[in-house]
């Protein structure tokens, strides 16, 4: 009795430290060439790294904040999708939160393009 | 020579069960932390803080692969280079169909690293993926 108390006890601690909660996003995956001349009217977020940290662009529109990016995203028609180019430089959280912003935007397909070095 | 008498009480062979019920108990919490573990046995990464899509679980992901801080593959705690993930992403995907993988990349780690991954994976026929996100914020 005393044993399996324990071990049931031991089985609870563990899984509650170890249980923690995963999300996710489901982003299609587009060629380097994604959102390019073939599409009609690409909407793209543009997201890149520079001295003052990460950086979303849409057309001339930049923005430092995902919250800010999403509100921008809310204007945009959603039937065509959008692509997240995703440019070397910034970490993976940059893209997870364009892609984030897109979501909260009621974006449904999204489309991430890994920008070519350089570009 | 001097014979006990026979009692009439009549004969029961009584069994022990606490045995029987300790061994259950240790076999149900096995299956159980097992069970648990599998479904955690995920490598230890910082994940992108971010809500997720917040749409429940989804289907078999067929193929998890993991980005760490500096730019690592690993799938099933074995570090692989671009090419070994092709073949592999390329085997899932002939023997389960159309595959969606799960992608945990650490959130420092360079978006280069992922794009490459996410180009490798494209490459092997793969058309979408699902990055996995820890809703902290």
């Amino acid at each position: 009795m005393i044993d399996a108390t324990f071990l049931l006890l031991c089985y609870f601690i563990f899984t509650t430290a170890a249980g923690r909660p995963e999300d996710r996003l489901s982003p299609q995956l587009g060629g380097s060439r994604g959102g390019g001349a073939s599409d009609l009217a690409p909407q793209i977020v543009e997201v890149r790294r520079d001295a003052e940290g990460d950086l979303f662009t849409i057309g001339t529109r930049n923005f430092r904040q995902r919250d800010r990016l999403a509100e921008a995203l809310r204007e945009l028609p959603r039937e065509p999708g959008l692509f997240v180019r995703v440019h070397p430089g910034p970490p993976v959280s940059a893209a997870a939160a364009a892609m984030q912003a897109a979501a909260d935007a009621g974006f449904e397909r999204v489309t991430y393009v890994p920008g070519e070095p350089g570009g | 020579m001097r014979f006990r008498a026979r009692s009439n009480r009549p004969r029961t062979l009584e069994q022990d069960l606490t045995p029987l019920i300790d061994v259950v108990f240790q076999l149900l919490i096995f299956f159980l932390t097992t069970t648990q573990l599998a479904a955690q046995a995920q490598m230890e990464l910082d994940l992108p803080r971010e809500r997720g899509e917040q749409r429940g679980g989804g289907r078999d992901p067929g193929l998890i692969v993991n980005l760490t801080r500096t730019g690592e593959i690993v799938i099933l705690d074995s570090t692989r280079s671009l090419q070994e993930l092709a073949t592999i992403a390329r085997r899932v995907r002939l023997e389960q169909g159309e595959i969606r993988p799960v992608v945990r990349a650490d959130r420092g780690a360079p978006a280069a690293a992922l794009n490459a991954l996410f180009t490798t994976l494209r490459e092997s026929g793969i058309e979408g993926v699902t990055l996995a996100v820890s809703p902290g914020r």
